[in-house]
């Protein structure tokens, strides 16, 4: 810069001093009478979270929910009831099932037989918890668990069901339980994104039930809360690399310049979501850097894969998914979200469930055991279910070889550990044939209020204003589950 | 004319004071409310609630309340002619000492009219004896100063001992004016509302100490007292400092049973069995912005658990000396009385500390450091550090010192630390739980860290720690879990300090035998 115009911007007299300070003094005094809360704030961070504080001192610093799409049958799994076993073929009688209605898979049956497991259940652990065979690994870690029995749920479809489950509204279109949280309470790591999604697909299913990225966006919530989903292969988050050609300085002078484009732009229009967009490209910049890092599982020992499962050595199945759901945890990620399809059995339940425990038991007892050793079970919640659980009837011919059951919004078992929840605890209560919820029910909302609460959160009081009124993750509902809390 | 000017000047002033006087005449009363009124979250509710006692006049007190407007006039005149008079010391503003006379004899006659309403306002009561004698015996002396003041300057040049004892007479003044200005804030804001946001720097140099006050738990709930051990705590934390003997705010006199059933100047603050006329109680559902709202804007709030105990005390009775489990205790009650015990009661919780001084958060956050609080009602503060794992060294430990009381989570994982740079560590007397996994510390850490006693959780996995270091943690009540997975600690290391420590959780590693065979790494 010359002399001259140095010179020239210095040229201030005392006069212009005074009448510049003045105007902007009368303007802060005006701004500070409209906006009180913005005007001396000193939130500069977009990654901060909305709240100061948590409402109170988080029992978790983070979740990793290990969503099983499709609905698992608990009675094939948790909900063990003799009385099932027994009356295995008889009808349902019509005072168990009330006036409820029926799936229009079910709705035209003649008979509802009820079907009885056909796997052996034993009692596990120092709380004598009822695993089913088929989870032999899970068996292993009842002591820290805390079985959920009476789960309910308003919606008996998938998808109406999993966005309800993530959303707290079975309407599309909400912010996701992650992105709530990474709104209220921010990033604890700034290279990456506070809420991560992993899918993995059922072991050599062709068919699966679709999963939409909506379940994991951020609604009205600025944007860089959405959930980013992370992909098997080379390039695990999409359109992260650099393009063949452009190197690591050509990229920064890019992203500089278009950040002042984009500050100039934010200036002249005030839109949030343009502070949420430079933020986004900044995110994406350090994630060059830390998501190579993170995904790259070949730093672990043998004995990791021994632990999880060799299937953890594959890269986009749910034991390589859990592997990096730790990998992730370590590294302070907030909401750690897998899916893994494929629980969907109205029917073939003898040789298709089997087949999905296997996927998933190993490597989920794995991560429990993993992070407990590493110290971080204690401030971690670990969650893991369905979208709804499935009938006590037999959907299609119920035969010596095979059964199905349908979908059974009533009452489902989910477990939790880690993070706050008492451990080695069952929860709940179902009736005899598994049908009704007799003891202490806890509805979807109750969950969400539950899982917000343990991060420190008062579920009633994250809101977010949008269209005339405020929004929370449980809608007008919800009560935290005291009684499962340590 | 100059007397018309006069009668206007003094209409401008009086419409606001008619203003203030006539307000409460415009509150409504309210006596049907919704049972259950205190489900409402109170920022949101906006219903008027309180019922009002109309007072009757009382000319001495009408006047006696223009006393906080009347005592800025002596302050400012007062220290205005003492700024005059030095400024009149110098050549360029010796003209000025012609005013001095006058604003001294102005001071004096307005310090007059100030005491007078002073001692009106003090008939009402409510202000602690001890204060109250200090700020009116300071007030009297400003005005007496001042009116020697006056007579030496109107004498001022008949000789040089008179001069003397002027700017004596001068000096005293003007500090008298500030004691007896500090203790009327005193008596109006409360005793510590000067020092409160004080930076700890400063508060070091004065040599003021903040309260850290330990909320009294029950010991045993099944003999616990409704009113002892359960209401009169609460009162006594969050309403005491301003309805105590030294400073009865409304008149309402909160330190014992008898005086709270009696209320204050706007009636009974407690009716038994009834929330809706309650006004104690009422009160501290009103939203946030309103005058009436207890405890004011800027005080600590009660929590949602404490209101809703208050109001099932009153719908039980009110009762002075009964048991809690005498009376009908609902699940949420239950659970809210749970937590007030020992057993259940959280260090953190219990121990209340003085707020970090929020220019040095600030000037300490974002530089690699996220320096943040674990809850929001709580001054701890967590802290992590978000610069390179490399660059964590003693420097950026010892930044952290001013906060040592308030830091009580420190995430230090994956740092590239040594024993040396964790030295500073042993003055954080109030941390809870530290992370200290995969660095490279030895056991001459565990001996840096054995002075602090209210450690809960200890992470160590991945370190150089030996058998020999966990004598350190010997005495460490308060530990309930321990990290030692990858370590050089044997299951006989273990097994001793578990003697020692019978209730604290160790964790070598998912089932010890089974992981050291995997041989890690």
């Amino acid at each position: 810069m010359s002399e001259e115009i140095h010179k020239c911007n210095c040229n201030m007299n005392r006069r212009h001093f005074l009448a510049k300070t003045s105007l902007g003094i009368g303007a802060m005094g005006l701004a500070s009478l409209l906006r009180p809360n913005l005007i001396f704030s000193n939130k500069k961070d977009p990654f901060e979270g909305a709240l100061k504080a948590p409402h109170f001192i988080p029992k978790a610093k983070r979740v990793i929910f290990l969503f099983q799409s499709g609905g698992p049958s608990q009675h094939d799994l948790f909900d063990y009831k003799p009385k099932m076993v027994e009356m295995n073929g008889e009808e349902l009688p019509p005072s168990v099932r009330g006036d409820q209605r029926v799936t229009g898979m079910t709705a035209n049956q003649h008979s509802f037989p009820i079907a009885g497991p056909r796997f052996k259940f034993k009692r596990h652990g120092k709380s004598g918890m009822w695993v089913s065979d088929l989870l032999p690994h899970t068996s292993d870690i009842t002591d820290e668990l805390c079985m959920i029995k009476s789960v309910h749920t308003s919606e008996i479809n998938h998808d109406p069901a999993i966005t309800f489950f993530q959303t707290g509204s079975p309407q599309a279109g909400l912010p996701s339980m992650g992105s709530w949280i990474s709104y209220g309470l921010g990033s604890d790591n700034e290279n990456l994104p506070a809420f991560s999604v992993l899918i993995s697909r059922g072991n050599g299913l062709v068919m699966n039930q679709p999963l939409y990225s909506r379940l994991w966006g951020s609604g009205m919530l600025p944007s860089l809360h959405q959930g980013v989903q992370y992909r098997s292969g080379s390039d695990p988050v999409l359109n992260l690399k650099d393009p063949a050609g452009v190197d690591k300085m050509s990229r920064r002078n890019m992203l500089s310049s278009l950040k002042d484009l984009n500050k100039y732009h934010l200036s002249e229009y005030g839109d949030p979501e343009i502070t949420s967009r430079i933020a986004q490209y900044e995110m994406a910049y350090r994630m060059q850097t830390s998501v190579p890092e993170t995904m790259n599982v070949f730093d672990e020992p043998d004995w990791v894969f021994d632990m999880y499962g060799e299937d953890a050595r594959q890269p986009g199945t749910y034991a390589a998914n859990c592997l990096l759901a730790r990998r992730l945890a370590e590294r302070d990620v907030k909401f750690i979200q897998l899916y893994h399809m494929g629980w969907d059995h109205h029917g073939g339940i003898p040789r298709a469930l089997p087949a999905r425990c296997k996927d998933v038991d190993q490597a989920s007892a794995a991560l429990v055991k993993d992070l407990k050793q590493r110290g971080l079970l204690d401030e971690t919640l670990v969650i893991w279910g369905g979208e709804f659980g499935r009938t006590a009837y037999c959907q299609g011919p119920l035969t010596e070889k095979t059964y199905g059951r349908d979908h059974h919004p009533r009452c489902f078992t989910m477990w939790m550990a880690g993070g706050g929840v008492k451990r080695g605890f069952t929860y709940g209560e179902t009736d005899d044939l598994g049908y009704n919820i007799v003891k202490d029910p806890v509805h979807i909302h109750d969950i969400q209020a539950t899982i917000l609460h343990l991060m420190g959160i008062d579920h009633k009081r994250l809101t977010y204003q949008t269209q005339g009124r405020r929004f929370r993750l449980t809608d007008v509902h919800g009560e935290v589950a005291h009684n499962i809390l340590a | 004319m100059k007397r018309i000017t006069f009668i206007c000047v003094w209409l401008l002033y009086l419409i606001p004071v008619a203003a203030t006087a006539t307000l409460p005449s415009e509150y409504s009363f309210v006596t049907d409310i919704e049972p259950d009124a205190f489900e409402i979250d109170t920022d949101a509710s906006d219903n008027s609630m309180v019922d009002l006692v109309d007072d009757e006049a009382n000319l001495v007190l009408f006047v006696g309340r223009l006393h906080p407007l009347l005592v800025h006039l002596p302050i400012g005149v007062l220290l205005f002619a003492f700024i005059l008079e030095c400024a009149a010391l110098f050549k360029r503003f010796e003209q000025l000492k012609h005013a001095v006379p006058f604003a001294l004899l102005l001071g004096s006659l307005s310090a007059v009219a100030a005491g007078v309403t002073g001692y009106m306002l003090s008939t009402a009561g409510g202000y602690g004896e001890d204060l109250l004698t200090r700020h009116k015996w300071l007030g009297i002396s400003v005005t007496v100063l001042a009116f020697i003041a006056f007579l030496l300057r109107v004498k001022f040049f008949t000789t040089p001992l008179l001069k003397r004892l002027y700017a004596g007479v001068l000096l005293l003044m003007a500090g008298a004016i500030l004691a007896a200005g500090h203790y009327g804030g005193s008596l109006t804001h409360g005793s510590d509302y000067l020092f409160r946001y004080m930076p700890e720097s400063l508060r070091a140099v004065i040599g003021y100490q903040m309260e850290e006050i330990e909320i009294a738990l029950i010991r045993n709930l099944d003999s616990a007292m409704v009113y002892q051990h359960v209401i009169g705590p609460i009162l006594e934390m969050r309403c005491q400092s301003c309805h105590n003997p030294d400073r009865t705010e409304g008149e309402l006199l909160l330190t014992s049973y008898d005086r709270l059933m009696k209320g204050g100047e706007s009636g009974p603050a407690i009716m038994a069995h009834h929330i809706e006329q309650s006004e104690l109680y009422q009160r501290l559902l009103l939203p946030a912005s309103d005058d009436r709202r207890m405890p004011p804007e800027g005080r600590r709030q009660l929590t949602r658990d404490q209101i809703n105990l208050i109001a099932w005390w009153i719908e039980q009775g009110a009762p002075s000396s009964r048991r809690v489990n005498d009376l009908e205790i609902p699940d949420d009650i239950a659970e809210a009385l749970f937590k007030l015990t020992e057993e259940s009661q959280s260090f953190l919780v219990r121990t209340e500390v003085p707020p970090a001084d929020p220019a040095l958060l600030e000037r300490l956050n974002g530089k690699g450091i996220s320096i943040t609080p674990i809850a929001e009602d709580l001054h701890f503060l967590q802290v992590r550090f978000t610069l390179s794992t490399d660059s964590i060294g003693r420097k950026e430990i010892e930044t952290l010192l001013p906060l040592s009381r308030q830091v009580t989570w420190i995430n230090l994982a994956r740092a590239n630390v040594t024993d040396k740079d964790l030295v500073p560590l042993s003055e954080f007397r109030n941390l809870t739980r530290l992370n200290l996994q995969l660095t490279g510390i030895t056991d001459s850490t565990l001996a840096t860290l054995s002075s602090l006693e209210n450690l809960e959780y200890l992470n160590l996995y991945g370190t150089f720690i030996s058998d020999n270091g966990l004598q350190y943690l010997e005495n460490m009540s308060n530990l309930t879990s321990l990290y030692l997975w990858q370590t050089d600690v044997s299951e006989e290391g273990v097994h001793q300090l578990k003697v020692q420590l019978p209730n604290l959780y160790v964790d070598s590693g998912w089932r010890y035998e089974e992981v050291t065979a995997f041989e890690p790494d």
